[in-house]
């Protein structure tokens, strides 16, 4: 046996032994990330939003910078603000560009992309040039480092994601119909407009308590692919934000164990990997059009 | 006399600078089944969002039961054109016919017998009660045009609002919709229609608006719907056959 996979699979035995309390914030912290994105991912995706998640994801980085400039050193509570407020900002205007009829939404949607984001890394190439900045570890926002999270940022994050999670179930009605048929939302006297500011705040704040995790480029990976994994396995919205949340919990969870034992990976493409590979699962062989699922059916109707 | 159920007035609404209703005035009365007719692009569905609140007008005014808009709107029930929404949602026939009581049932009520029996009854009544747990992507589009109708009957109301509930439909649906709206009307409700066939207008409506951008005439269809008036609304561009004598148009 090789020393590196000994190193491994120690590694891997510490992890589930729960040695270092790190590793259970982080395995907390990922699959926070899990739950939150893939409840309000869902609404995106079945909106016709996947890339607004994408983003708001990149239009965080800048906020990020912005308030370590300001603060002088890491503060969490922060830099979580200053991602709220270019995160929310971002979605905003693709939300009003989209609204108008001058610009498309996809165009929209690379434009504050691009923008934010080359603002964002402007800022973190200024702050590693700086003395302060250098041991900063901002770069960490990029890929995600869920092992880097304590156990009072760990808190705050749940609390929250909890909030999160109460405000979409206590609007679930009037969200699944403007999501299936806003026309007739609007009938009711549903203020559509309003509740989809609210969905971009919902949106907004998933990410911002996502990306220590998971990292603002790779978050919208989180909010895109466990609902669209949960489209092959129920044919009923409730069915597929369950299977949304379930699927990103546990890509959370086994990417957390694979950035701890291979030192090195980042969390977030470990997470992304993990649900990439459920999705794999559940376009082969999900009961609501997965490719086999309907071959198989296809073939015994002949 | 009651208030009229719709009252519009002096509407004006564009897209951008484009112009989709100009000057708009008409009154329905209760009671009666109702077609809005003229071209494509005449703004008949601009009308009939403008009307159900999810198109904001420029300027006028619309009044529903004599009350301003927004108030009036509790008893009115819309169904939008099938193309409005995406049949690979993740939903069964029965659970869209459940958003119909929604409303009355609040953000977190409980839906409660009645509302079941609601749901049961407006199933029954477009025949599709065995479609139930049916995914909406594996129906017809006559079989979503009367999930979409039944989810209206489950809402309830005074007055519905229907865009162009026979486009794309198949015979039998077709005159399975017409009972029903019917039955709607002869029950004191008041039926708004998006209607696109000349040939049946006379068969089906009492009343007609006949619609481009501006409107060229409104009243009982006996009045309104004469060859003059309909040449009109269609700019000269429909070839009529027939007076047959007693007051119908062949088109």
């Amino acid at each position: 046996m090789s020393t590196s996979t000994a190193i491994h699979i120690e590694r891997a035995q510490e992890f589930f032994l729960f040695q270092y309390d790190f590793v259970l914030y982080a395995l907390g912290a990922s699959v926070l990330v899990g739950i939150v994105c893939g409840l309000v991912g869902t609404f995106l995706v079945l909106r016709g939003f996947s890339l607004l998640g994408d983003a708001t994801g990149h239009a965080t980085l800048p906020g990020v910078a912005g308030a370590f400039l300001l603060t002088g050193f890491q503060h969490p509570a922060a830099l979580l603000t200053g991602a709220l407020v270019s995160g929310g900002l971002g979605a905003l205007t693709v939300g009003a560009f989209s609204r108008g009829s001058r610009v498309r939404s996809d165009a929209a949607i690379g434009i504050v992309l691009s923008v934010f984001f080359g603002i964002g890394i402007v800022m973190l190439a200024y702050i590693q040039d700086s003395p302060t900045g250098r041991h900063a570890g901002l770069e960490q926002f990029l890929f995600g480092n869920a092992e880097a999270i304590t156990a009072g940022q760990l808190g705050v994050l749940a609390l929250i994601g909890l909030a999160l999670c109460v405000a979409v179930a206590v609007f679930y009605r009037p969200l699944a119909l403007m999501t299936f048929d806003e026309g007739y939302a609007k009938s009711l006297g549903i203020d559509t407009a309003k509740l989809e500011i609210g969905l971009l705040f919902a949106l907004s704040v998933a990410v911002v308590i996502s990306i220590q995790a998971v990292g603002v480029i790779l978050v919208a990976a989180m909010l895109i692919i466990p609902p669209s994994a949960g489209r092959f396995l129920s044919g009923r919205l409730g069915g597929v934000v369950a299977w949304a949340m379930v699927i990103g919990a546990v890509s959370g969870a086994i990417g957390a164990f694979i950035s701890y034992v291979f030192a090195g990976v980042a969390t977030g493409p470990a997470m992304v990997l993990a649900a990439t590979f459920f999705f794999g699962l559940a376009l082969l062989f999900g009961p609501h059009q997965g490719v086999l699922t309907a071959w198989v059916r296809s073939r015994r109707r002949r | 006399m009651s208030d009229p159920v719709v009252e519009v007035q002096q509407l004006n609404l564009s897209y951008d600078d484009t112009p989709a209703l100009s000057d708009v005035s008409f009154s329905l009365p209760a009671a009666s089944l109702v077609g809005i007719v003229g071209p494509n692009g005449a703004g008949k569905s601009t009308l009939v969002k403008a009307i159900v609140g999810s198109k904001k007008p420029d300027s006028g005014t619309i009044r529903l039961f004599g009350k301003a808009a927004n108030k009036g709107r509790s008893e009115l029930t819309y169904v939008p054109q099938r193309g409005a929404v995406d049949w690979d949602f993740p939903i069964t026939a029965e659970q869209v016919v459940w958003q119909g009581r929604y409303q009355s049932a609040g953000l977190l009520g409980r839906f409660k017998k009645e509302d079941r029996q609601a749901v049961a009854d407006a199933l029954e009544a477009v025949s599709i009660s065995d479609l139930a747990n049916r995914q909406i992507g594996a129906l017809s589009g006559g079989q979503r045009q009367r999930v979409f109708l039944a989810r209206a009957l489950a809402q309830g109301g005074q007055l519905f609002v229907l865009d162009e509930p026979f486009a794309g439909v198949d015979a039998a649906t077709e005159s399975a919709i017409v009972d029903v709206l019917r039955s709607l009307r002869d029950q004191g409700k008041t039926v708004l229609v998006v209607h696109h066939d000349l040939s049946t207008v006379g068969e089906y409506f009492d009343h007609v608006v006949l619609l481009n951008r501006r409107l060229v005439a409104c009243g009982p269809t006996a009045e309104a719907f004469t060859a003059d008036q309909v040449q009109e609304t269609y700019g000269g561009r429909v070839a009529i056959f027939a007076d047959d004598g007693d007051g119908k148009l062949v088109v």
